[in-house]
Protein backbone atom coordinates (compact mmCIF):
# COMPACT_ATOMS: atom_id res chain seq x y z
CA UNK A 1 0.00 0.00 0.00
CA UNK A 2 1.49 3.25 -1.31
CA UNK A 3 0.72 6.87 0.77
CA UNK A 4 -1.19 9.31 -1.02
CA UNK A 5 0.82 11.75 -2.89
CA UNK A 6 0.28 15.24 -1.88
CA UNK A 7 -1.71 17.10 -4.50
CA UNK A 8 -0.60 20.13 -5.95
CA UNK A 9 -4.74 20.71 -7.17
CA UNK A 10 -6.43 20.07 -4.22
CA UNK A 11 -5.97 23.33 -1.59
CA UNK A 12 -4.36 21.16 1.12
CA UNK A 13 -1.39 22.42 2.51
CA UNK A 14 1.25 19.76 1.77
CA UNK A 15 1.89 17.14 3.97
CA UNK A 16 5.36 16.22 5.21
CA UNK A 17 6.42 12.77 3.77
CA UNK A 18 7.51 11.50 7.87
CA UNK A 19 4.11 12.11 8.72
CA UNK A 20 2.28 10.32 5.51
CA UNK A 21 4.48 7.35 6.42
CA UNK A 22 3.85 7.09 10.24
CA UNK A 23 0.41 7.39 8.98
CA UNK A 24 0.44 4.69 6.95
CA UNK A 25 2.30 2.42 9.56
CA UNK A 26 -0.64 3.05 11.99
CA UNK A 27 -2.95 2.05 9.76
CA UNK A 28 -1.51 -1.23 9.01
CA UNK A 29 -0.89 -2.09 12.51
CA UNK A 30 -4.79 -1.47 12.84
CA UNK A 31 -5.62 -3.74 9.74
CA UNK A 32 -3.02 -6.51 11.47
CA UNK A 33 -4.16 -6.47 14.92
CA UNK A 34 -7.73 -8.29 15.13
CA UNK A 35 -9.02 -5.95 17.37
CA UNK A 36 -12.70 -7.16 17.18
CA UNK A 37 -11.37 -10.01 18.14
CA UNK A 38 -9.23 -8.91 20.86
CA UNK A 39 -12.68 -7.10 21.81
CA UNK A 40 -14.52 -10.17 21.76
CA UNK A 41 -12.12 -12.55 23.77
CA UNK A 42 -11.82 -10.00 26.07
CA UNK A 43 -15.76 -9.68 26.70
CA UNK A 44 -15.78 -13.11 26.79
CA UNK A 45 -13.46 -13.53 29.47
CA UNK A 46 -15.27 -11.19 31.56
CA UNK A 47 -18.57 -12.71 30.92
CA UNK A 48 -16.99 -15.96 31.64
CA UNK A 49 -15.67 -13.95 34.82
CA UNK A 50 -19.43 -12.76 36.34
CA UNK A 51 -20.95 -16.12 35.00
CA UNK A 52 -18.52 -18.29 36.95
CA UNK A 53 -18.99 -15.90 40.25
CA UNK A 54 -22.52 -15.63 39.93
CA UNK A 55 -22.94 -20.02 39.52
CA UNK A 56 -20.75 -20.59 42.40
CA UNK A 57 -21.53 -17.56 44.24
CA UNK A 58 -23.49 -17.68 47.80
CA UNK A 59 -27.34 -17.39 48.28
CA UNK A 60 -28.16 -16.09 51.22
CA UNK A 61 -31.45 -16.01 53.78
CA UNK A 62 -31.85 -14.66 57.06
CA UNK A 63 -30.05 -16.73 59.85
CA UNK A 64 -33.04 -17.40 62.04
CA UNK A 65 -34.71 -19.17 59.07
CA UNK A 66 -31.72 -22.12 58.50
CA UNK A 67 -32.95 -25.33 60.34
CA UNK A 68 -30.94 -26.18 63.12
CA UNK A 69 -29.02 -29.14 63.65
CA UNK A 70 -30.63 -32.31 64.20
CA UNK A 71 -29.59 -33.29 68.30
CA UNK A 72 -27.81 -36.04 68.53
CA UNK A 73 -30.33 -38.91 69.93
CA UNK A 74 -28.21 -38.80 73.00
CA UNK A 75 -30.10 -35.63 73.67
CA UNK A 76 -33.65 -36.53 75.32
CA UNK A 77 -36.61 -34.58 75.95
CA UNK A 78 -36.45 -32.24 79.42
CA UNK A 79 -32.92 -32.21 79.78
CA UNK A 80 -32.46 -28.45 79.54
CA UNK A 81 -32.88 -27.55 82.97
CA UNK A 82 -29.96 -30.40 84.01
CA UNK A 83 -27.79 -29.16 81.44
CA UNK A 84 -28.66 -25.60 82.45
CA UNK A 85 -27.83 -26.42 86.32
CA UNK A 86 -24.47 -28.10 85.25
CA UNK A 87 -23.34 -24.82 82.90
CA UNK A 88 -24.37 -22.96 86.12
CA UNK A 89 -22.21 -24.96 88.29
CA UNK A 90 -19.23 -24.15 86.17
CA UNK A 91 -19.57 -20.69 87.32
CA UNK A 92 -17.47 -19.30 90.11
CA UNK A 93 -18.84 -18.96 93.71
CA UNK A 94 -18.56 -16.42 95.48
CA UNK A 95 -16.42 -13.70 94.16
CA UNK A 96 -14.64 -13.30 91.38
CA UNK A 97 -12.81 -10.32 88.93
CA UNK A 98 -13.47 -9.37 85.36
CA UNK A 99 -11.14 -6.80 83.59
CA UNK A 100 -12.34 -5.15 80.45
CA UNK A 101 -9.09 -4.50 78.87
CA UNK A 102 -10.68 -1.86 76.23
CA UNK A 103 -12.60 -0.66 78.50
CA UNK A 104 -10.02 -0.09 81.14
CA UNK A 105 -12.74 -1.23 83.96
CA UNK A 106 -12.19 -4.29 86.09
CA UNK A 107 -15.43 -5.44 88.12
CA UNK A 108 -15.61 -7.27 91.31
CA UNK A 109 -18.57 -9.62 90.91
CA UNK A 110 -20.56 -12.47 93.01
CA UNK A 111 -23.08 -14.10 91.28
CA UNK A 112 -24.88 -11.81 89.04
CA UNK A 113 -24.26 -8.72 91.37
CA UNK A 114 -21.71 -6.42 90.46
CA UNK A 115 -20.21 -4.81 93.59
CA UNK A 116 -17.63 -2.37 92.67
CA UNK A 117 -16.78 -0.87 89.47
CA UNK A 118 -13.26 -0.03 88.82
CA UNK A 119 -11.43 2.15 86.61
CA UNK A 120 -8.08 0.31 85.74
CA UNK A 121 -5.11 0.56 83.43
CA UNK A 122 -4.30 -2.23 81.49
CA UNK A 123 -1.40 -3.07 78.86
CA UNK A 124 -0.36 -0.77 76.32
CA UNK A 125 0.06 -3.60 73.62
CA UNK A 126 3.37 -2.28 72.73
CA UNK A 127 6.57 -3.88 72.22
CA UNK A 128 9.90 -3.48 73.66
CA UNK A 129 13.01 -4.52 71.56
CA UNK A 130 16.36 -4.57 73.27
CA UNK A 131 18.93 -3.31 71.05
CA UNK A 132 21.65 -4.97 72.67
CA UNK A 133 20.40 -8.27 72.11
CA UNK A 134 17.35 -8.53 70.32
CA UNK A 135 15.27 -9.56 73.15
CA UNK A 136 11.65 -8.46 72.61
CA UNK A 137 9.13 -7.91 75.11
CA UNK A 138 5.09 -7.56 74.52
CA UNK A 139 3.34 -5.44 76.86
CA UNK A 140 -0.05 -6.90 76.84
CA UNK A 141 -2.66 -8.03 79.70
CA UNK A 142 -3.14 -11.43 79.19
CA UNK A 143 -6.65 -12.65 78.35
CA UNK A 144 -8.54 -15.44 79.42
CA UNK A 145 -8.90 -17.19 83.17
CA UNK A 146 -6.53 -16.44 85.46
CA UNK A 147 -6.64 -17.21 89.40
CA UNK A 148 -5.04 -15.35 92.77
CA UNK A 149 -2.45 -17.10 93.18
CA UNK A 150 -0.71 -14.85 96.16
CA UNK A 151 -1.73 -12.13 97.63
CA UNK A 152 0.85 -9.77 99.40
CA UNK A 153 0.77 -6.24 101.24
CA UNK A 154 3.35 -3.73 100.63
CA UNK A 155 4.43 -5.45 97.81
CA UNK A 156 8.36 -5.07 96.45
CA UNK A 157 8.72 -5.35 93.12
CA UNK A 158 11.60 -7.57 91.54
CA UNK A 159 11.96 -5.42 88.58
CA UNK A 160 12.62 -7.04 85.40
CA UNK A 161 15.20 -6.57 82.50
CA UNK A 162 12.90 -4.63 80.53
CA UNK A 163 12.43 -1.96 82.90
CA UNK A 164 16.04 -0.65 82.71
CA UNK A 165 16.14 -1.22 78.77
CA UNK A 166 13.25 0.91 78.60
CA UNK A 167 14.51 3.40 80.95
CA UNK A 168 17.86 3.86 78.85
CA UNK A 169 19.33 2.49 81.87
CA UNK A 170 22.23 -0.52 82.09
CA UNK A 171 20.83 -3.64 83.66
CA UNK A 172 22.12 -4.06 87.53
CA UNK A 173 24.50 -7.01 88.35
CA UNK A 174 23.55 -6.76 92.14
CA UNK A 175 19.98 -7.72 92.64
CA UNK A 176 19.78 -5.84 95.15
CA UNK A 177 19.35 -2.96 92.98
CA UNK A 178 16.37 -4.10 91.38
CA UNK A 179 14.23 -3.80 94.08
CA UNK A 180 11.56 -1.36 93.89
CA UNK A 181 9.70 -1.00 97.47
CA UNK A 182 6.98 1.59 95.83
CA UNK A 183 5.65 1.34 92.47
CA UNK A 184 3.18 -1.03 93.44
CA UNK A 185 0.80 0.65 95.41
CA UNK A 186 -0.11 -1.10 99.00
CA UNK A 187 -0.81 -4.21 97.77
CA UNK A 188 -0.82 -6.84 95.43
CA UNK A 189 -2.11 -9.51 93.52
CA UNK A 190 0.09 -12.30 91.97
CA UNK A 191 -2.13 -13.36 88.53
CA UNK A 192 1.35 -15.57 87.70
CA UNK A 193 3.80 -15.46 84.66
CA UNK A 194 4.71 -11.62 86.78
CA UNK A 195 0.99 -10.29 85.99
CA UNK A 196 -0.24 -8.51 88.90
CA UNK A 197 -2.78 -6.61 89.86
CA UNK A 198 -1.69 -3.70 92.15
CA UNK A 199 -1.37 0.08 92.47
CA UNK A 200 0.26 2.72 91.15
CA UNK A 201 1.87 6.16 91.81
CA UNK A 202 0.54 7.04 88.22
CA UNK A 203 -3.44 7.55 89.16
CA UNK A 204 -3.90 9.73 86.92
CA UNK A 205 -3.39 7.53 83.76
CA UNK A 206 -5.90 4.91 85.40
CA UNK A 207 -8.59 4.49 82.52
CA UNK A 208 -5.83 4.71 79.63
CA UNK A 209 -3.67 1.84 78.60
CA UNK A 210 -0.28 2.36 79.60
CA UNK A 211 1.20 -0.53 81.51
CA UNK A 212 3.53 -3.49 80.75
CA UNK A 213 0.77 -5.64 81.16
CA UNK A 214 -0.73 -5.75 84.89
CA UNK A 215 -3.72 -4.26 86.00
CA UNK A 216 -3.23 -1.03 87.72
CA UNK A 217 -6.04 0.30 90.16
CA UNK A 218 -6.78 3.00 92.13
CA UNK A 219 -5.96 2.88 96.39
CA UNK A 220 -9.29 2.28 96.97
CA UNK A 221 -10.02 0.00 94.72
CA UNK A 222 -7.31 -1.72 95.33
CA UNK A 223 -7.92 -2.32 98.87
CA UNK A 224 -11.69 -3.25 98.33
CA UNK A 225 -10.55 -5.77 95.83
CA UNK A 226 -7.48 -7.43 98.11
CA UNK A 227 -10.10 -7.54 101.01
CA UNK A 228 -12.68 -9.39 98.78
CA UNK A 229 -10.44 -11.70 96.71
CA UNK A 230 -8.99 -14.60 98.17
CA UNK A 231 -6.27 -17.44 96.86
CA UNK A 232 -8.04 -19.36 94.14
CA UNK A 233 -10.49 -16.18 93.32
CA UNK A 234 -11.10 -16.58 89.57
CA UNK A 235 -9.86 -13.48 87.73
CA UNK A 236 -11.22 -13.30 83.94
CA UNK A 237 -9.70 -10.55 81.27
CA UNK A 238 -11.02 -9.99 78.45
CA UNK B 1 -61.75 -36.38 39.46
CA UNK B 2 -64.07 -34.36 40.43
CA UNK B 3 -66.07 -37.51 42.21
CA UNK B 4 -65.14 -38.11 45.99
CA UNK B 5 -63.03 -40.81 46.53
CA UNK B 6 -64.44 -44.39 47.24
CA UNK B 7 -62.80 -44.45 50.87
CA UNK B 8 -64.30 -41.45 52.33
CA UNK B 9 -67.80 -42.72 51.18
CA UNK B 10 -68.23 -44.98 54.13
CA UNK B 11 -69.35 -43.34 57.62
CA UNK B 12 -66.45 -45.09 59.53
CA UNK B 13 -63.70 -43.69 57.21
CA UNK B 14 -65.25 -40.34 57.59
CA UNK B 15 -65.51 -40.50 61.46
CA UNK B 16 -61.49 -41.48 61.75
CA UNK B 17 -61.14 -38.11 59.28
CA UNK B 18 -63.09 -36.33 61.90
CA UNK B 19 -61.03 -37.18 65.03
CA UNK B 20 -57.85 -37.11 63.27
CA UNK B 21 -58.59 -33.64 62.76
CA UNK B 22 -60.22 -32.96 66.19
CA UNK B 23 -56.67 -34.34 67.03
CA UNK B 24 -54.31 -32.46 65.12
CA UNK B 25 -54.52 -29.14 66.12
CA UNK B 26 -53.63 -30.43 70.00
CA UNK B 27 -50.86 -32.81 68.86
CA UNK B 28 -48.87 -30.45 66.38
CA UNK B 29 -47.43 -27.55 68.17
CA UNK B 30 -46.83 -30.56 71.24
CA UNK B 31 -44.67 -32.06 68.70
CA UNK B 32 -42.87 -28.62 67.82
CA UNK B 33 -42.80 -28.04 71.53
CA UNK B 34 -41.11 -31.31 71.76
CA UNK B 35 -38.48 -30.79 68.81
CA UNK B 36 -37.76 -27.24 70.00
CA UNK B 37 -36.88 -28.48 73.69
CA UNK B 38 -34.21 -30.96 72.10
CA UNK B 39 -33.16 -28.34 70.19
CA UNK B 40 -32.47 -26.23 72.93
CA UNK B 41 -31.34 -29.00 75.35
CA UNK B 42 -28.62 -29.80 71.95
CA UNK B 43 -27.53 -26.14 72.52
CA UNK B 44 -26.62 -26.62 76.00
CA UNK B 45 -25.31 -29.40 76.01
CA UNK B 46 -22.74 -27.78 73.22
CA UNK B 47 -22.46 -24.74 75.80
CA UNK B 48 -21.70 -27.28 78.82
CA UNK B 49 -18.92 -28.81 76.49
CA UNK B 50 -17.63 -25.17 76.17
CA UNK B 51 -17.92 -23.98 79.61
CA UNK B 52 -15.98 -26.96 81.06
CA UNK B 53 -13.42 -26.11 79.03
CA UNK B 54 -12.58 -23.10 81.32
CA UNK B 55 -11.59 -20.45 78.38
CA UNK B 56 -13.67 -17.41 76.69
CA UNK B 57 -15.66 -19.23 73.83
CA UNK B 58 -18.46 -17.36 71.96
CA UNK B 59 -22.31 -18.19 71.71
CA UNK B 60 -24.55 -17.74 68.87
CA UNK B 61 -27.77 -17.09 69.11
CA UNK B 62 -29.01 -16.99 65.69
CA UNK B 63 -32.95 -15.91 67.21
CA UNK B 64 -31.86 -12.59 68.58
CA UNK B 65 -29.29 -12.39 66.34
CA UNK B 66 -26.85 -12.11 69.25
CA UNK B 67 -23.09 -13.07 69.71
CA UNK B 68 -21.78 -13.52 73.24
CA UNK B 69 -18.49 -14.03 74.92
CA UNK B 70 -18.93 -15.91 77.45
CA UNK B 71 -16.57 -17.89 80.37
CA UNK B 72 -17.65 -20.69 82.80
CA UNK B 73 -21.35 -19.85 81.70
CA UNK B 74 -21.21 -16.41 82.38
CA UNK B 75 -21.54 -13.53 79.98
CA UNK B 76 -18.68 -10.80 79.99
CA UNK B 77 -19.68 -8.94 76.52
CA UNK B 78 -22.54 -9.27 74.37
CA UNK B 79 -21.24 -8.10 70.52
CA UNK B 80 -24.13 -6.05 68.49
CA UNK B 81 -25.03 -7.69 65.74
CA UNK B 82 -27.14 -5.04 63.30
CA UNK B 83 -27.97 -7.94 60.34
CA UNK B 84 -27.02 -11.96 60.37
CA UNK B 85 -27.35 -14.10 57.27
CA UNK B 86 -26.72 -17.63 56.47
CA UNK B 87 -25.78 -18.86 52.98
CA UNK B 88 -24.41 -21.31 50.92
CA UNK B 89 -22.69 -21.24 47.89
CA UNK B 90 -24.95 -22.58 45.21
CA UNK B 91 -22.35 -25.32 43.98
CA UNK B 92 -22.44 -26.65 47.11
CA UNK B 93 -24.18 -30.12 47.57
CA UNK B 94 -26.67 -31.09 50.57
CA UNK B 95 -29.90 -29.35 52.50
CA UNK B 96 -29.45 -25.95 54.00
CA UNK B 97 -28.99 -26.13 57.64
CA UNK B 98 -26.34 -25.51 60.07
CA UNK B 99 -23.53 -28.40 60.16
CA UNK B 100 -23.24 -28.44 64.38
CA UNK B 101 -24.03 -26.93 67.54
CA UNK B 102 -20.67 -26.98 68.44
CA UNK B 103 -17.37 -25.58 66.31
CA UNK B 104 -14.19 -24.81 67.06
CA UNK B 105 -12.06 -21.47 65.41
CA UNK B 106 -9.09 -22.98 63.34
CA UNK B 107 -7.88 -19.60 61.32
CA UNK B 108 -5.14 -18.27 61.82
CA UNK B 109 -5.41 -14.99 63.98
CA UNK B 110 -3.72 -12.57 62.25
CA UNK B 111 -1.58 -10.52 65.17
CA UNK B 112 -2.69 -6.96 65.88
CA UNK B 113 -0.61 -4.01 64.58
CA UNK B 114 1.79 -3.08 67.98
CA UNK B 115 3.41 0.46 68.38
CA UNK B 116 7.01 0.23 69.41
CA UNK B 117 7.97 1.55 72.66
CA UNK B 118 10.63 3.68 72.16
CA UNK B 119 13.87 3.64 74.54
CA UNK B 120 13.78 6.60 77.04
CA UNK B 121 16.99 8.49 77.41
CA UNK B 122 18.05 8.56 81.24
CA UNK B 123 18.57 11.87 82.79
CA UNK B 124 21.32 12.45 85.07
CA UNK B 125 20.75 12.54 88.66
CA UNK B 126 22.87 12.97 91.64
CA UNK B 127 24.63 9.75 92.78
CA UNK B 128 22.13 10.82 96.08
CA UNK B 129 19.04 11.15 94.59
CA UNK B 130 19.33 7.68 93.19
CA UNK B 131 20.62 6.20 96.11
CA UNK B 132 17.23 6.99 98.03
CA UNK B 133 15.00 4.16 98.15
CA UNK B 134 11.83 6.27 98.04
CA UNK B 135 9.86 7.48 95.23
CA UNK B 136 11.24 10.52 93.24
CA UNK B 137 9.78 13.57 93.91
CA UNK B 138 8.95 14.36 90.87
CA UNK B 139 7.59 11.41 88.73
CA UNK B 140 8.58 10.96 85.10
CA UNK B 141 6.24 10.75 82.33
CA UNK B 142 5.84 7.05 81.14
CA UNK B 143 6.32 6.84 77.34
CA UNK B 144 3.37 4.57 77.33
CA UNK B 145 1.38 7.88 78.18
CA UNK B 146 3.19 10.07 75.81
CA UNK B 147 1.24 11.42 73.00
CA UNK B 148 4.03 10.32 70.10
CA UNK B 149 3.49 6.35 71.76
CA UNK B 150 -0.28 7.51 71.77
CA UNK B 151 -0.85 8.14 68.49
CA UNK B 152 0.87 5.48 67.42
CA UNK B 153 -1.12 3.38 69.37
CA UNK B 154 -4.14 4.49 68.13
CA UNK B 155 -3.12 4.30 64.88
CA UNK B 156 -1.80 0.69 65.29
CA UNK B 157 -5.75 0.06 66.62
CA UNK B 158 -7.23 1.53 63.68
CA UNK B 159 -5.27 -0.98 61.65
CA UNK B 160 -7.49 -3.67 63.31
CA UNK B 161 -9.36 -5.15 60.20
CA UNK B 162 -12.83 -4.84 60.83
CA UNK B 163 -13.56 -7.08 57.56
CA UNK B 164 -12.53 -10.58 58.33
CA UNK B 165 -13.71 -14.17 57.89
CA UNK B 166 -13.09 -16.68 60.43
CA UNK B 167 -13.03 -20.64 59.69
CA UNK B 168 -14.20 -23.07 61.98
CA UNK B 169 -14.45 -27.10 62.40
CA UNK B 170 -17.13 -28.65 61.60
CA UNK B 171 -16.77 -26.56 58.27
CA UNK B 172 -18.03 -23.32 58.96
CA UNK B 173 -17.17 -19.75 57.56
CA UNK B 174 -18.10 -16.93 59.42
CA UNK B 175 -17.84 -13.30 57.41
CA UNK B 176 -17.44 -10.20 59.95
CA UNK B 177 -18.46 -7.28 57.74
CA UNK B 178 -18.05 -4.04 60.16
CA UNK B 179 -19.39 -1.41 57.84
CA UNK B 180 -21.45 1.93 58.87
CA UNK B 181 -23.43 2.79 55.87
CA UNK B 182 -23.92 0.11 53.18
CA UNK B 183 -26.98 1.72 51.46
CA UNK B 184 -25.03 4.07 49.43
CA UNK B 185 -23.51 3.08 45.79
CA UNK B 186 -19.62 2.34 46.66
CA UNK B 187 -21.69 0.13 49.90
CA UNK B 188 -23.21 -1.82 46.73
CA UNK B 189 -20.39 -2.17 44.73
CA UNK B 190 -18.22 -3.34 47.82
CA UNK B 191 -20.83 -5.84 48.24
CA UNK B 192 -20.85 -6.86 44.60
CA UNK B 193 -17.59 -7.33 43.98
CA UNK B 194 -17.72 -9.20 47.96
CA UNK B 195 -19.79 -11.51 46.05
CA UNK B 196 -18.57 -12.14 42.90
CA UNK B 197 -15.00 -13.41 44.85
CA UNK B 198 -16.79 -15.38 47.04
CA UNK B 199 -18.45 -17.20 44.09
CA UNK B 200 -14.97 -17.52 42.93
CA UNK B 201 -13.51 -18.71 45.64
CA UNK B 202 -16.11 -21.18 46.17
CA UNK B 203 -15.65 -22.49 42.02
CA UNK B 204 -11.80 -23.29 42.81
CA UNK B 205 -12.62 -25.18 46.09
CA UNK B 206 -14.80 -26.99 43.84
CA UNK B 207 -12.31 -27.70 41.19
CA UNK B 208 -10.26 -28.79 43.64
CA UNK B 209 -12.81 -31.31 45.12
CA UNK B 210 -12.70 -29.48 48.29
CA UNK B 211 -16.09 -28.68 49.75
CA UNK B 212 -17.66 -25.42 50.12
CA UNK B 213 -18.00 -24.43 53.80
CA UNK B 214 -21.65 -22.84 54.76
CA UNK B 215 -21.10 -18.91 55.53
CA UNK B 216 -22.56 -16.91 58.15
CA UNK B 217 -22.35 -12.99 57.36
CA UNK B 218 -22.86 -10.70 60.82
CA UNK B 219 -22.87 -7.35 60.03
CA UNK B 220 -21.97 -4.74 63.05
CA UNK B 221 -20.21 -1.56 63.46
CA UNK B 222 -16.42 -1.10 62.46
CA UNK B 223 -15.97 -0.74 66.09
CA UNK B 224 -17.53 -4.01 67.17
CA UNK B 225 -15.79 -5.77 64.80
CA UNK B 226 -12.34 -4.31 65.50
CA UNK B 227 -12.95 -5.47 69.35
CA UNK B 228 -14.63 -8.96 68.72
CA UNK B 229 -11.08 -9.41 66.48
CA UNK B 230 -9.11 -8.23 69.32
CA UNK B 231 -11.18 -10.92 71.92
CA UNK B 232 -10.42 -13.65 69.79
CA UNK B 233 -7.97 -16.27 70.60
CA UNK B 234 -6.45 -19.30 69.02
CA UNK B 235 -8.85 -22.88 68.86
CA UNK B 236 -11.61 -20.75 70.51
CA UNK B 237 -15.17 -23.10 70.84
CA UNK B 238 -18.44 -20.97 69.17
CA UNK B 239 -21.64 -22.49 70.39
CA UNK B 240 -24.76 -22.21 68.38
CA UNK B 241 -27.25 -22.00 71.58
CA UNK B 242 -31.16 -20.88 70.39
CA UNK B 243 -32.19 -20.02 73.54
CA UNK B 244 -36.27 -19.51 72.33
CA UNK B 245 -36.63 -21.92 69.10
CA UNK B 246 -39.81 -21.75 68.74
CA UNK B 247 -39.73 -18.00 68.82
CA UNK B 248 -38.10 -18.57 65.40
CA UNK B 249 -40.15 -16.64 62.35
Amino acid sequence: MSARAPSATSGRPAVPPSALSAFSTARRVRRRVPWKLLLLGAGTLVFLGLAAGLAGGFSYRDIDAVPLPRPAAAVRRLESRRLERQIAEQAPRGVYVVVDTMANRLYLKNGGETLREAICSTGTGGVLEDPATGRRWVFETPRGIHRVQAKVKDPVWNKPDWAFIEDGLPIPKNAAERMDTYSLGDYALYLGDGYLIHGTLYQRLLGRSVTHGCVRLGDEDLEAVYKAATLGTRVYIY
Amino acid sequence: MAGRPAALASPAARAVLLALLLILPTATPAAAASGAERLRAAGLAAELEAARGHQLYLVLDPFVPALDLKVDGIRLRRFAIESALFGRSRLAGGDLAWPAFGYTLVSQLQEPERPKIPIQTPEPSPPAAAARPGPPSVLPTPVASTPAFSAAREEALGQTPTHYRLRFAPLLDISILGEAGVANLPGRLWRTRHRLIEGWEALALRLRGQPVPPRVVLYMTPDEARRLFLTLLPKMRLVLHPRDPVARK
